[in-house]
């Protein structure tokens, strides 16, 4: 993603790689670096005849005059005087420029000829390094001489040489960066696909939402990265909380207050928006969050949903286009999320307003059962928990004690309510309410699995009870559980025909049933349990019955 | 005796995996070198022992685990340990990758940031191996 710096100064001047060095070394030929005002150095490793030919005022003269033709085509051999040949290299691709200018420093291969040692020059560089002619003329030939064709040849391969190995250079160069870019591209890939995979409705918004934020600020290298939203009650645990991801230290109440100011600030925003100055947001405050800001709104069809926004990528670049669109894309997946989600918790609490509302209905039939339901399915719940039943089969235990009574409905009210003993018949009625209420519900695709507890609640362990007579584990574990509840309620609360239990004497009552109405190890766990919340649950009834 | 940075083999047949793969590690301190295929990684092993082997799975010739497998089998390479790459929703055989003694498996489109740290898991950069004595009883102890 990071770009590197535009240079606009002169490029670094190019070298020749090691490879060049060897290959010249292989050949035989020695490798010098010229300078316009005539000085040379050889970087090869070379014979005492090519040092003093090197470093001789005839050599330094000749390249002064040599100059602009050296420079003008690399690999063309200039004689400088009879057996001594030099053609320029130039390391690196051939640039274009409309006028090159004439450079100062030049990389050259020096070749020498057979004839070398018989010019009039030869006499005068020996003169100058003080070296004996005979000798010298001797390693000069023992030195790999070639003739001008040869050097020719071997000049142009070498210039050749020069420019594929700039180039292969330059396309490694190019295929690091590529591969830098690569391997963003493969981190964002597989974070939208870790992304894409976390969200399902049932985790936790809180978990989704932090995990998501975490694993892009780790990709996107933000100093900071937060995401906020605006209250919304579906959005339960998440509603107007700020997550905020951040490389050393920073004071969350600044980042929600930041966050509050920049949804009122862009309530309008429907894109991403980079800042490159803090002072243009004109936000107060927002300067001690950073400087190069990231503002990504998250909108639904109706209005604001939040905002993600960050700011000071951590290598110092300025935030970029792709940056945004990573972020967007994140940003987009996480609204589609939060809107499911919140979907998904209006038809949730739909359906729960609606079976409270239903059993409500059925507990006014009797107004001395006021809130029985409620409290039958939070005991059946505790002790579901008590016995250590998973979190989900609990709740489903909830809900089945909530409905347990709804046959009721189709028992006449003059029935329900009657003080005083019942009549055979009467009772034959009460005793239909179970097979009614498994009825009701039974085919509602979402309460099908509640059936057992509505249908077998009043069974009994030994056999003894109704609609089926099953007896001990025949009896659906949700029967079971739900008819302690029921009976226990039952006892503890005022009924047409007699008053309240003290909680003791409904314990002491639950351990003599125990294997006779009861399941004996559900009646065990059920003495143990803090009756605390059903105590409040049956406070408040009282209370609200007092006050209809 | 002085450290030398951790040498991670890097082999896959896509070449733009192992230039992000061993992009990511050398900039990380890791010595990097690379294999186009099992074979030829059955080969630079003898020649250089690696500390850690990065390896995609379905390659030409010898494939991830046959590589994994053929390294067990030589006194000398049986502890290099390994990471494996491997296309998404690939089933592997768990009990094939336990005899392999393949300690990771990392899912492509994989995070290089994710190998890095798995890397390091294994053979973190500090704890490299010692100065060239390339004797069997060198190598890290296989996790």
């Amino acid at each position: 993603m990071s770009q590197p710096a535009v240079q606009l100064a002169s490029p670094p001047e190019a070298t020749l790689s090691p490879e060049v060095f060897r290959r010249a070394e292989a050949l035989g030929v020695t490798l010098l670096r010229l300078r316009d005002g005539g000085e040379a150095r050889a970087l090869t490793a070379s014979g005492r005849v090519v040092e003093a030919i090197v470093a001789s005022s005839l050599f330094s003269g000749a390249l002064r005059r040599e100059w602009s033709s050296l420079t003008a085509a690399p690999g063309t051999v200039r004689e400088l005087w009879p057996g001594v040949r030099v053609a320029s290299l130039r390391p690196g691709p051939g640039r274009l420029a409309v006028h090159p200018p004439v450079p100062k420093k030049l990389y050259a291969v020096l070749l020498l000829g057979p004839e070398l040692t018989e010019s009039e020059q030869f006499h005068g560089v020996c003169g100058e390094a003080g070296l004996d002619r005979g000798a010298a003329a001797a390693e000069a030939q023992g030195d790999s001489t070639v003739s001008a064709g040869e050097a020719h040849r071997l000049a142009l391969t070498l210039s050749w040489m020069c420019e594929d190995d700039g180039n292969l250079h330059r396309r490694g160069g190019e295929l690091q960066g590529l591969s830098l870019e690569l391997a963003d591209t493969y981190e964002e890939l597989s974070l939208l696909y870790k992304l894409a995979s976390s969200l399902r409705v049932k985790a936790s918004p809180e978990t989704v939402l932090r995990d998501a934020c975490e694993e892009l600020h780790q990709v996107i290298g933000f100093r900071w990265l937060a995401l906020s939203l605006v209250n919304d009650p579906r959005l339960n645990d998440v509603s107007g909380q700020t997550i905020c991801l951040h490389v050393g230290d920073f004071d969350p109440d600044e980042m929600d207050a930041a966050a509050d100011a920049l949804m009122q600030r862009y309530p309008d925003l429907h894109s991403p928006m980079i800042v490159d100055r803090a002072g243009e947001i004109a936000l107060p405050g927002v300067e001690s969050l950073g400087q190069n800001f990231l503002i990504i709104p998250m909108r639904l069809d109706d209005g604001v949903l939040g905002v993600m926004f960050g700011a000071d990528r951590l290598d110092g670049d300025l935030i970029s286009s792709v940056d945004a669109k990573l972020c967007e894309s994140l940003a987009g997946s996480l609204t589609i999320y939060l809107e499911n989600h919140m979907l998904y918790d209006d038809a949730h609490s739909m359906f729960l307003g609606t079976l409270h509302a239903l059993t409500a209905a059925i507990d006014a039939k009797d107004s001395y059962t006021h809130g029985h339901s409620e409290r039958v399915a939070l005991l059946a719940r505790m002790l579901a928990e008590q016995v250590g039943l998973g979190h989900q089969v609990c709740e489903r235990v909830y809900l089945s004690g909530l409905v347990h009574d709804v046959g009721k409905i189709g028992v006449p009210e003059a029935v329900l309510c009657k003080p005083g003993r019942l009549t055979a018949d009467e009772f034959g009625l009460i005793k239909l309410h179970p097979q009614i209420g498994a009825n009701i519900i039974r085919d509602i695709r979402q309460m099908e699995d509640l059936v057992p507890g509505v249908l077998y609640h009043h069974e009994k362990y030994d056999g003894g009870g109704y609609p089926t007579g099953r007896a001990a584990e025949e009896i659906p574990l949700f029967g079971r559980l739900i008819g302690l509840a029921d009976a226990f309620d039952a006892m503890s609360s005022d009924r047409t025909y007699r008053k309240a239990m003290k909680l003791e004497d409904v314990l002491a009552e639950v351990t003599r049933c125990a294997g006779t109405q009861f399941d004996p190890e559900l009646a065990a766990a059920f003495v143990q349990m803090d009756f605390a919340p059903f105590d409040r649950l049956i406070r408040k009834h009282e209370r609200m019955r007092r006050a209809a | 005796m002085v450290t030398q940075p951790p040498l991670v083999l890097v082999c896959d047949d896509e070449s733009h995996i192992v230039h992000v793969v061993s992009l990511k590690l050398r900039n990380a301190g890791y010595e990097v070198i690379t294999a186009p295929d099992g074979a030829e990684a059955l080969e630079l092993v003898k020649r250089r022992l690696p500390d850690l082997i990065v390896t995609d799975y379905q390659m030409p010739y010898v494939s991830g685990v046959e590589l994994c497998a053929a390294l067990r089998e030589d006194e000398a390479t049986a502890d290099v340990p390994a990471i494996m790459l491997t296309a998404r929703g690939f089933r592997l055989d768990p009990a094939e990758l336990h005899r392999a003694r393949i300690i990771d498996v990392v899912s492509k489109p994989f995070s290089p940031r994710e190998v890095l740290l798995k890397v390091q898991a294994i053979v973190p950069v500090s704890g490299g191996r010692q100065a060239e004595a390339p004797s069997p009883d060198q190598s890290p102890e296989a996790a």
